[in-house]
């Protein structure tokens, strides 16, 4: 019998599905790209028919700074525009992954798949996966909303006197905001979790989804808390990181111009990368977890506890 | 090349300049202006802190010297901190309970007030029952911050009064400069202050009064040079400071009685809080004054290096604990402000400076000046560190009020009636400071080489605002707190600069130091500003007053359109060579043909001519000149200038190559210019040099930066959900 992967190198191996990683970053580009669209127009009006462009380019120290508050005030509306757009792609995108993710869980782990393969499930589970979501962000919003507000508020009360550098000062702020990160990480796996149950049983409902991730969460929770602030800091160190080297390149001449471009896509791939990585770690983490999850959640015929089919090679 | 060009002038011509030869003047400096002898006011207070209760419970001796020819039957005094006493007050309600971004506590312990329980003169009377608050400016009935004390005998002209003044104070939790937070106490604008009374002449006067003003939310402060003996009482463990020098010390039980002195000075503040980091450091203007500014100075003023000599100054610095980062930036930016305002203007004649530093929650009492006496900011943790150690928040807070030790300090202007003369003035100080200590991206500067200078944000603010006022009305007389800042602060920031670029650096650097120079320890207001400007420029500058002090004109100057096209050849009869030539597209028509003979080869030798019209407009009320700029394909440069008085210029250029670009105040003189996107046209990209442009390249990687942002931000929300 072969060995099951740890979730970590399930993570890692995950990365070489490079067709699903690249469908994500594209996404994110096209959704980047739909959103820039309104403010094209002032783009070129600004840039290339005026010296503004190369003021910009240049980085004139005084001309530069000066154009850039005259674009802002002078293009406010395809600005508005932009933004607006943005909100919506922004919107769109959390769609469009909540659509990915059902058949995400569908193939890790399970070898080559076509995109057929891919898509199938995807349409099957959005449906279950919008409800996921829908339960996730109200539980998100009650759960982190009393602790940051109360814990707020009972900080103002409490440090009303309290020098500004006092350590007691810091050490709650921390400590808050250390917990919430935590409550998001538990809120979060539940959700992955929940969303992932369809691998186990394509039939299962949102809130026993959520049961089952409950289930298969309890007794491990360290261990999935871990994964997951692994996987958070690799991507937010990858998009840090990477988005840094984009914005210290000058880029005046067309290759470097080009350069950026590219770099610019690869903290797109980067970041899309990391998702997929975590997806195929919380898919393995899961495996071993999932029947006694199941059973304890359903009273389900034996026969009925079976893995979606795995996809034929090729 | 050929050019023509034709204008349209702008109703009422401008006034020729007169230069005036200045080296009989420049070579004796101006005397400066030096304080009344004796004193308009001598105030003695003693003081005692009750930090549990907020309270201070004092006494005053004041002398007050009629500096009239006028009799006055009745004094004015300023109780500030009845701004703080209810909702109620003119203060309150033009605020709204907020100021400086700090908001004020409705909390029963948190207000503040001053009564004064006597008054009495040298022969025992007591005027307190007598006197009545007033409100001048025609405000709130309610508001208690101008006393009328009518006299039962007037003081005569060029008399004086003694009066002894016991008096009561509650501070208030500190949200607009004076007060507390914790124990520590910030303690500003506290003790019965006489009013100024001017005689006639003075400020334009056209008789004597008192200049007497409520304290709006938006005003300061305005009152007569004096000399200050103070003596506060506190706990022994507060560590202190204040306006002046500690001339003593007295331990009496568990509390300390510090006395400061200061003589020619209008105001005294003092702090108090037990956590204070003491920094002894000194200014010595032989080690302390950046390299290179007393010879740019010098050469600016046409004196030399040693008649422009500095003073020592004791400094020192109060520090909030936690802030220990910020304490190098602190000291720094104080000998940079001794240097820049000392040698431009003249040396600091104090002995010593105080700067406090106030913690993160009293941070309503920092960004001030009183003489001597300085409250500095943006000191917190977060903003000493990485990324934000290169945002010159310290810098330009502590540059910007010890500059005030000049305009508001030195040259007493009001405050209330005319604050761009000193927050104004100062605020161009502080961009030229901070312009030569930091370069040209003074206030930000961000990883990846990319920042901001004072004069973009100041465009920016300046732009942003509705024209609703003009730069020189009353403080509380702005259309909102938005107007008065922008009106008071950034938008003098650009008329002085766009005044020194028009008037050259030298010319308005001896104007500002003979300005200061004579209107030091005295009460200037803006006609004697300009007086003064006029006087050493030898110019008229009554556009600037009438349009940018006294007016809401803009100007903006224009790239209305601008096209180059291949030129005709010539149609026609031409008078050549002395005989008449019949030309059809250039080729010439042969006598008797109905047409030119136009054969392909003469197509080589053909030179090829365009014809450019570029037309330039300014559509701002400010008449006033321009450069344009237009540049050809093959690299070559036209310049030429516009004149004040147009409404419109158009060229008409035939030349060989076409027109690249064409830009309107190339090198951006102007600061006064409004719109900066309008003031070029990019035709192509030429082949030379000047004429190439990089516009297409800045559109793509523009948008791509506007696609990738845009795609973050839906990766983040991925990432949440």
């Amino acid at each position: 019998m072969n060995a099951r992967p740890r979730p970590l190198a399930a993570g890692f191996a995950a990365i070489s599905h490079a067709k699903l990683v690249l469908l994500l970053a594209l996404t994110t580009a096209a959704l980047g790209a739909t959103a820039a669209m309104p403010l094209m127009p002032a783009l070129e009006d600004t840039m290339v028919e005026t010296l503004a462009g190369d003021h910009f380019l240049r980085n004139h120290p005084t001309f530069a700074p000066t154009d850039f508050f005259d674009f802002l005030r002078e293009k406010e509306s395809a600005l508005d525009g932009t933004r607006r757009a943005a909100g919506a792609m922004g919107l769109l995108g959390v769609f469009l992954q909540m659509f990915y993710a059902g058949g995400i869980v569908a193939v890790l782990g399970r070898g080559p798949f076509s995109f057929g393969q891919f898509l199938e499930p995807s349409r099957r589970n959005f449906w279950h996966n919008l409800k996921c979501f829908f339960l996730f962000a109200v539980a998100a919003t009650v759960v982190l909303g009393a602790w940051l507000g109360g814990m707020g508020a009972a900080r103002k009360k409490l440090l009303e006197d309290i020098p500004p550098d006092a350590a007691l000062r810091t050490l709650t702020f921390w400590t808050v905001a250390v917990v919430g990160i935590l409550l998001f990480a538990a809120l979060s796996l539940l959700y992955d979790f929940a969303r992932a149950a369809r691998r186990h049983s394509p039939q299962i409902g949102a809130w026993r989804a959520f049961r089952f991730a409950r289930r298969a969460l309890s007794g491990s929770w360290v261990r999935a808390i871990g994964l997951w602030t692994f996987w958070f800091v690799l991507g937010a160190a990858a998009v840090l990181g990477l988005f840094a080297v984009t914005w210290r390149l000058p880029a005046v001449s067309r290759p470097a111009i080009a350069l950026l471009l590219v770099l610019q896509f690869g903290v797109l791939w980067g970041r899309s990368a990391v998702r997929v990585a975590a997806w195929g770690s919380y898919v393995e983490f899961l495996e071993p977890r999932a029947r006694q999850a199941l059973s304890a959640v359903a009273n389900v015929h034996a026969a009925t506890i079976a893995a979606a089919p795995a996809p034929s090679p090729g | 090349m050929e050019h023509s060009w034709s204008r349209c002038v702008k109703g009422g011509g401008g006034d020729p300049i007169r230069f005036v030869t200045l080296l009989a003047l420049l070579s004796t400096p101006l005397a400066a202006a030096t304080p009344a002898a004796p004193p308009v006011v001598e105030y003695t207070i003693q003081v005692s802190l009750d930090p549990k209760e907020k309270m201070l419970d004092g006494t005053e001796h004041l002398v007050w010297r009629n500096p009239s020819g006028d009799a006055i039957s009745e004094l004015r005094f300023h109780l500030y901190l009845n701004a703080f006493k209810n909702n109620r007050s003119t203060f309150m309600r033009e605020s709204g309970g907020q100021l400086r971004g700090d908001k004020a506590s409705n909390k029963p312990q948190d207000w503040g007030w001053i009564d004064v329980a006597s008054m009495k003169t040298a022969d025992g009377r007591d005027l307190r029952p007598g006197a009545r608050f007033v409100q001048p400016d025609g405000n709130d009935a309610s508001d208690e911050t101008v006393l009328v004390v009518p006299l039962s005998s007037p003081v005569p002209p060029h008399g004086q009064i003694d009066l002894d003044i016991a008096f009561k104070a509650k501070l208030p939790k500190i949200f607009a400069r004076t007060g507390f937070v914790r124990d520590y106490f910030l303690v500003g604008q506290w003790f019965p202050k006489i009013a100024v009374y001017e005689p006639q002449g003075m400020r334009g006067r056209k008789t004597g009064g008192w200049n007497c003003h409520a304290f709006h939310a938006n005003s300061e402060f305005y009152a007569d040079y004096g000399n200050f003996d103070v003596t506060f009482s506190v706990p022994s463990h507060f560590v202190v400071g204040a306006t002046g020098k500690r001339v003593s010390e007295t331990k009496t039980g568990d509390r300390t009685a510090y006395r400061y002195v200061q003589n020619n000075v209008h105001d005294f503040a003092w702090t108090a809080d037990p956590r204070y980091i003491v920094v002894e450091f000194s200014f010595d203007p032989g080690k302390d004054v950046p390299a290179g500014w007393s010879a740019v100075a010098s050469k600016e003023l046409g004196m030399s290096e040693d008649e422009i000599a500095l003073k020592p100054v004791a400094c020192r610095l109060l520090l909030q604990p936690g802030h220990e980062r910020a304490r190098d930036r602190y000291i720094l930016s104080t000998r940079q402000g001794l240097s820049f305002y000392g040698l431009w203007f003249g040396a600091y004649p104090y002995e010593t400076l105080t700067v406090v530093d106030p913690p993160d929650d009293g941070a309503g009492s920092g960004g001030m000046e009183y003489p001597t006496f300085i409250t500095g900011g943006a000191a917190n943790a977060f903003l000493t560190r990485w990324p934000f150690q290169r945002v010159h928040g310290i810098e330009i807070v502590t540059i910007h009020e010890f500059g005030h030790q000049y305009w508001y300090g030195m040259v007493g202007s009001n405050e209330f009636e005319e604050s761009w003369l000193d927050e104004g003035l100062n605020t161009d100080s502080e961009y030229r400071a901070m312009t030569l200590a930091y370069g040209p991206r003074d206030t930000i500067e961000l990883p990846g080489g990319l920042g901001i200078g004072s004069y973009a944000l100041a465009h920016s603010e300046y732009v942003d605002l509705p024209n609703l006022d003009p730069i020189d009305s009353c403080a509380w007389c702005f259309a909102s707190n938005a107007s008065y800042g922008i009106n008071s602060y950034p938008k003098v920031g650009l008329f002085m600069a766009q005044l020194k670029n028009d008037l050259g650096a030298d010319v308005f650097a001896r104007a500002q130091r003979a300005y200061f120079q004579q209107w030091s320890f005295r009460h200037p207001n803006t006609a004697d500003f300009f007086d003064t400007f006029e006087r050493v420029s030898g110019r008229d500058l009554s556009s600037y007053r009438n349009h940018l002090v006294d007016g809401r004109s803009r100007l903006d100057w224009q790239v209305v359109s601008a096209k180059s096209s291949e030129a005709d050849g010539d149609y026609g009869v031409f008078e050549r060579g002395g005989k008449k030539t019949t030309y059809e597209d250039g080729d010439v028509v042969a006598p008797g043909a109905k047409k030119a003979k136009h054969s392909k080869s003469d197509d080589k030798d053909k030179k090829k001519v365009y014809a450019t019209i570029v037309l330039f407009g300014n559509t701002g009320g400010w008449a006033h000149g321009a450069k344009a700029r237009m540049v050809f394909d093959d690299g070559t440069v036209v310049e030429r200038n516009l004149p004040a008085d147009a409404r419109w210029v158009r060229f008409r250029i035939r030349y060989k190559s076409r027109l690249a670009h064409v830009v309107v105040d190339p090198s951006r003189a102007n600061l006064w210019e409004w719109n900066r996107l309008n003031d070029s046209k990019v035709l192509r990209s030429g082949d030379k040099g000047a004429a190439r442009t990089l516009g297409q390249r800045a559109f793509v990687k523009y948008t791509g930066w506007t696609a990738y942002l845009a795609a973050l931000w839906s990766q983040l929300l991925w990432a949440l959900a």
